[in-house]
């Protein structure tokens, strides 16, 4: 029973943590865009090397 | 070693290239372009400081934009948008909101390259329309996924503390979870409840049955004696039901909001114009406004191919205008200066001076478009709305027939009985059904090469019988091509003519550019265009005109003349698409056909004759106005056009169809846009209306049934309020797999192309 007393409350606070989370996500534009963002991390970045201070590199 | 037969795309590797070509369409070619281009990007041009100035909003250090873009379903076009940030210097946050097709940026003050981003967006045709920061509308979306979200986590937890209870647990822990369960139901019914109770009340103001009048009063019911019963110390508690019965409902909602809000979207006036400022000269100063800002006295710079976006007076010497939007042709006309040229009229000439006369907002062009946001009562009544409303009111009446006359099963029971009913019986799944059924013909339309922008269109596709079509554009190209009497010319004089009309955008120079292909051209000295005559330039020292001659009902010619001496004379004749004449002996046999179109008349006549019209189903000459009288008097059920000055027409029949050559403010005033260009399709598209039809009724009958048969348990108790919150969405699913499986010929449509 006392086990019950302290997992419950921290059961709502993990819930309560998860939907404040969830809050920040959806009011900082997280959702907005579904195309795009999983697009961009599948690609790979082009990186632009500077010559003279990558010029040993074997690739 | 390549497929000879299979040239793939050289940026998307998925769509076979054009002939002749390495890319499979000019999108494709942009974004290879842009990607594959290594040198430096230009500064920030003085386009750039004005549009920034007009459009950007400063945020955060750096400095926004957003624009309206046409919907994007390009795979390989999104690719390479999301790329855009790597070869753009200073581009961020660039976020493309679907649900409200708007496209949104950034750039760190002082870098701000809007002009480069929308050049991109032009060539992707996605048609950029710069928002300013009073025109941006904040998103509903956000609000609606709150709400779901923050529901499912509440529903979730109530059912976590209600699980103990259903399983045994007693006591004092018991009355503790309940009380849990409560405290986490208040939100639930105090905020993700409120629509349904707004929709309740509204239609409760307006005398009218709504689906959420049975939802609010079972809510109210519930949460009202479920938090008695708590307060009393019993445990007759319904709170889990209640929150999981509500979740499921805000989630379907939010489904087929969202299918009809994309398909029903109403065009504003800077829709038309193809660039986001005008030159104008202000009082002795050049500067650079938006349409809307134009003032009576400025003068307006104008080059080919812009739109006039006011009234006002010609002060150039003359200019050849196009009148597409009234009339639908794209044949020039001449003006003189002095003339008045209405907003809406397209400029042919290089280059045009105008002074406004009137306030942009109050041309008949504004007004015509303003038209298209009152859509005409194309609403209707629906079958599953009146059955919604006769199972809501039977709900009701079943409920409260419960409280008067069957008093000997104690409050409780009557209370518990009629909860499970107006939850199971909630005619959800009847209004569920159909949008559903929509939803699937949607795709399968889309597969046949039309885009579905007013879903309501399949049930008056149900019925057609009669078709009208425009000529130009729509049975015909819109272009005018070599007749067969033309002699056969060669490729020398055809790099001539072209090199000729290449500083002309007149239709007839567009057609041969058209039609006669990538030629090199031949450097051309004094090249100059004479409005209402053709153009001349001399090639290599030699003086060469092109001169158009007088037309007939179905003909215009061309000259090339060498120092004043005539080489040869190119008769010209409006391309009609190859399918045409077998598209009209098809539908001829099943359907009546006629023909509307703002071309001359003796040209309509004579197209129509040959092609198998009825002459008292043919009518020319017409404007906007004069093409809805005619559809009065003829009353089709469909109507087929493309050019603007068929928008009111495209409003009045029952079903309207832009092609895909279409006007943008056609394609956004019809209810289906064609965008594959084969006109064949559309005896598919009814087929598709007729079979939807019939899952519509499968669907609705098995609602029907499903109703009569829980609702009949849950007034006999042998539905446990829970349990019926569980069947009602497993009822729904059950009418998602009718609608997934479809009917034979729908899966047949589905795989043909």
């Amino acid at each position: 029973m006392s086990i019950i007393m302290i997992l419950a409350p921290l059961a709502l606070l993990l819930a309560l943590a998860f939907m404040a989370a969830f809050l920040w996500a959806t009011k900082s534009g997280q959702w907005d865009d579904l195309d795009l963002p999983p697009r961009k991390m599948l690609q790979e970045p082009t990186i632009k090397k500077d010559r003279d201070e990558h010029e040993d590199d074997e690739y | 070693m390549e497929n000879p037969t299979l040239n793939l795309c050289r940026f998307c590797l998925s769509a076979a290239a054009r002939p002749g070509d390495t890319y499979c369409c000019e999108g494709c070619r942009t974004l290879d372009g842009v990607h594959r281009d290594e040198t430096p990007a230009p500064d920030i041009s003085p386009r750039d400081l004005e549009m920034t100035r007009h459009f950007g909003e400063s945020r955060k250090g750096g400095v926004s934009f957003e624009c309206h873009v046409d919907a994007l379903s390009c795979e390989a076009c999104l690719q390479g948008l999301s790329r855009l940030e790597e070869r753009i210097p200073g581009l961020r946050d660039l976020r493309w909101d679907r649900q409200r097709s708007v496209l949104s940026f950034a750039f760190p003050e002082g870098q701000s390259r809007p002009s480069m981003v929308g050049q991109i967006l032009d060539h992707l045709h996605m048609n950029p329309r710069w928002l300013r920061s009073d025109q941006k509308v904040p998103s509903s979306e956000r609000t609606r996924l709150l709400r779901l979200g923050l529901t499912a986590g509440l529903a979730a937890n109530i059912m976590l503390f209600a699980a103990p209870v259903y399983t045994g647990v007693t006591g004092e822990l018991r009355t503790i979870f309940e009380w849990i369960q409560f405290v986490l139901f208040l939100p639930v019914f105090f905020w993700s409840a409120r629509p349904i109770f707004r929709t309740a009340w509204v239609s409760l103001k307006l005398h009218q049955i709504s689906v959420d009048l049975p939802l609010a009063i079972a809510f109210i019911l519930g949460s009202v004696f479920s938090t008695l019963s708590l307060m009393r110390g019993g445990h007759d508690i319904y709170f889990d039901s209640l929150a999981g019965f509500l979740i499921l409902i805000l989630w379907s909602r939010s489904l087929l909001d969202r299918s009809l809000s994309q398909a029903l979207t109403t065009p504003d006036v800077s829709h038309f114009f193809d660039k986001p400022l005008f030159e104008i000269v202000r009082k002795d100063e050049t500067t650079t406004v938006p349409w809307d800002r134009l003032e009576i006295d400025d003068v307006l710079i104008l080059r080919a191919g812009d739109r006039v976006p006011a009234d006002g007076t010609l002060l150039s010497q003359a200019a050849e205008i196009e009148t597409a939007w009234m009339t639908g042709e794209r044949h020039p006309r001449l003006r003189l200066k002095g003339s008045l040229l209405q907003a809406g009229v397209r400029l042919l000439s290089p280059e045009a001076r105008i002074r406004v006369t009137g306030h942009p907002h109050e041309t008949e062009f504004a007004s015509l478009v303003r038209t298209l946001r009152h859509r005409g009562d194309k609403l209707g009544g629906n079958l599953e709305g009146h059955l919604g409303a006769a199972l809501v009111i039977l709900c009701l009446a079943v409920t409260a027939g419960m409280f008067l006359f069957a008093s000997h099963l104690g409050f409780a029971e009557i209370l518990r009985r009629s909860l499970a009913l107006l939850i199971i019986a909630c005619p959800c799944a009847v209004s569920f059904a159909a949008p559903l059924a929509r939803a699937r013909a949607n795709r399968i339309a889309h597969r046949l090469g039309f885009w579905v922008r007013d879903p309501r269109v399949w049930d008056r596709l149900v019925g057609v019988r009669h078709i009208a079509f425009d000529k130009t554009g729509t049975l015909t190209g819109g272009l005018l091509v070599p007749s067969p009497r033309s002699p056969m010319i060669d490729d020398q004089w055809k790099r001539i003519i072209l090199s000729l009309e290449n500083i002309s955008r007149h239709p007839v120079a567009e057609s041969l550019r058209r039609i006669w292909g990538r030629l090199d051209l031949y450097p051309v000295s004094d090249a100059r265009e004479i409005p209402g005559s053709g153009v001349e330039g001399r090639i290599e020292g030699v003086l060469y005109q092109v001169r158009g001659s007088k037309t007939t009902a179905q003909r215009a010619s061309i000259d090339l003349i060498r120092e004043g001496t005539k080489i040869l004379e190119l008769e010209l004749q409006d391309d009609v698409h190859p399918q045409t004449q077998e598209l009209l002996s098809s539908l001829r046999s099943k359907y009546k056909i006629s023909l509307i179109s703002g071309d001359r008349e003796d040209r309509v006549h004579a197209f129509g004759l040959t092609h198998g019209f009825q002459p008292e189903m043919m009518r020319g000459g017409l404007d906007p106005q004069g093409k809805v009288r005619a559809l009065a008097e003829l009353q089709p059920d469909v109507y087929i056009g493309d050019g603007t000055n068929d928008l009111p027409a495209l409003q009045k029949v029952p079903v309207s169809v832009a092609v895909s050559a279409a006007a943008l403010e056609a394609q956004a005033a019809a209810d289906l846009v064609m965008f594959d260009g084969d006109l064949r399709k559309l005896e598919d598209l009814i087929t598709l209306a007729r079979e939807t039809r019939k899952l519509n009724h499968r669907n609705l009958a098995f609602a029907l049934i499903y109703n009569f048969m829980a609702g009949t348990a849950a007034v006999l108790g042998l539905i446990h309020p829970l349990a019926a919150a569980i069947l009602m969405p497993l009822s729904s699913l059950a009418l998602l797999g009718s609608t997934l499986w479809g009917t034979v010929r729908l899966r047949l449509l589905e795989r043909s192309r």
